[in-house]
């Protein structure tokens, strides 16, 4: 999975949201590393609505103008799940071995 | 024009269902992404959503092999036809064939007047193009003597060569048949994109002269060929992708229909597809003789031993018919069109 695909579908896990939501929430929660652009995002929606992962919630009409909330399916939330559960998998296994990195003290031995 | 009309103008890279499921919240994300007193999008957003609109025309639906299957067995056709349609084009920059007047003149220029026994046929193959052959008899034929003529009237030739003949009477007396002296040549004359080729088989009693006339390539055939076998498998990509977006909010029993219809269309122009890409073969290889073109294989002929001589443009226009119906059946819209909720 993709890191913006990772991080859309972790921004719907809370609440449904619309376009702009996203990608606000997206930027919150990497802080502020991942700025999705419009095109970019409606790709990753359309393919994860095809997919089952997320499905449209509401539309609602602010000013005169269509505003569409997705929200996570019960398979997006499995999907999210096991993606978080295998990056937490990689990143313990990653910090286990960079403790064992052997590293140089001031008295020139090894610690 | 207002911001939202640029962004609205910009969405029309992208292809027309996608947009009108899509547009008008793709629009208001773009506008509460707009920073306050933005008048027009920045270059690099126009450019994004035109990237992304055509890689939306791209894509083809997630999780269906056998669109991927269709997406590219419709290219290698539509390929096909594109190489085709570029031969076609580049063809129409070719000369003429002269017309039968003229080939007699040209015939009886290159065989030095000739006598009373004129012929001229004219055929089209499944490689090149239609072809005049003339044929004239005159014993006194030489083709040093016909280079001559030629090369004074403005026509540039090729070397002479020396073709195999053979000519056989039957003795008088023991009625035994007796292999006669003979010579065969054949070399080429090229003037205005025209090229005649000239053969002479000569005895020391009679003579007979031969014809082919065909129009030179103008450099244009390959080229144009590429460039339609590249549009062509594009456009079938495309279409793909559009129709199994049409296909999907589609009732079951149309989606079945349409698939069959297109199933059918891709059998019938199986055969159609591999003449037509031979013949890109054959079109790139060096050739000496007439230009092989792509577009020829439709011409009647016996392109394979099997089948009818019209089985090449035959099938290629059932196949067309077949693929039309299931277009239709994928474009036109329900008679009662329900809200789109997803």
């Amino acid at each position: 999975m993709q890191e913006p695909t990772f991080l859309i579908l972790a921004s719907l896990a809370e609440q449904p949201r619309h376009g702009y939501g996203v990608i606000q929430a997206v930027a919150g929660l990497s802080g502020g590393d991942v700025k999705l652009r419009a095109g970019t995002l409606y790709g990753a929606l359309d393919r994860l609505s095809e997919q089952g992962l997320i499905e449209v919630d509401r539309e609602e009409a602010v000013d005169g103008r269509l505003r569409r909330y997705y929200r996570l399916t019960d398979s997006g939330a499995g999907a999210l799940a096991a993606e978080i559960a295998r990056l937490r998998r990689n990143a313990t296994a990653a910090e286990q071995q960079l403790r064992l990195r052997p590293q140089v003290s001031f008295g020139g031995g090894f610690a | 024009m207002t911001l939202e009309r640029r962004y609205r103008r910009l969405l029309l890279a992208y292809p027309g269902p996608y947009r009108r499921g899509h547009g008008a919240e793709i629009v208001t994300t773009l506008l509460e992404m707009a920073p306050p007193g933005q008048t027009r999008p920045s270059a690099s957003e126009s450019w994004h959503l035109f990237v992304s609109g055509l890689r939306q025309r791209f894509r083809l639906p997630s999780g269906r092999p056998l669109v991927w299957v269709a997406a590219l067995l419709i290219a290698v056709v539509t390929g096909a036809f594109g190489a085709a349609a570029g031969s076609w084009v580049a063809e129409q920059t070719f000369t003429d064939v002269p017309g039968d007047a003229r080939v007699e003149s040209l015939t009886r220029q290159a065989a030095g007047g000739g006598g009373s026994d004129f012929s001229v046929v004219r055929a089209a193959s499944p490689w090149w193009g239609t072809m005049a052959h003339g044929a004239v008899d005159e014993p006194g034929y030489t083709p040093e003597a016909a280079q001559a003529r030629l090369t004074a009237d403005g026509w540039s030739v090729t070397p002479i060569e020396s073709v195999p003949s053979a000519s056989f009477t039957s003795d008088p007396v023991t009625g035994a048949l007796v292999e006669l002296p003979s010579r065969g040549t054949r070399f080429e004359a090229t003037r205005d994109g025209l090229t005649m080729q000239v053969g002479g088989y000569v005895t020391a009693e009679q003579g007979n002269v031969f014809t082919e006339f065909w129009p030179a390539d103008t450099s244009a055939l390959r080229p144009l060929t590429l460039v339609g076998a590249a549009l062509g498998l594009i456009a079938g990509w495309l279409l793909t992708a559009a129709g199994a977006y049409r296909m999907r909010p589609l009732p079951p029993i149309r989606r079945r229909s349409a698939t069959a219809l297109v199933a059918l269309a891709l059998a019938a122009l199986a055969a159609p597809t591999v003449a037509l890409w031979v013949n890109v073969g054959r079109m790139l290889e060096p050739a000496d003789g007439p230009v092989n073109t792509v577009h020829s294989a439709f011409n009647p002929g016996p392109y394979w031993s099997y089948g009818p001589a019209w089985m090449v443009l035959g099938l290629s226009v059932i196949g067309l018919i077949l693929a039309i119906d299931a277009w239709l059946l994928l474009a036109l819209r329900r008679p009662a069109a329900s809200p789109v909720t997803a």
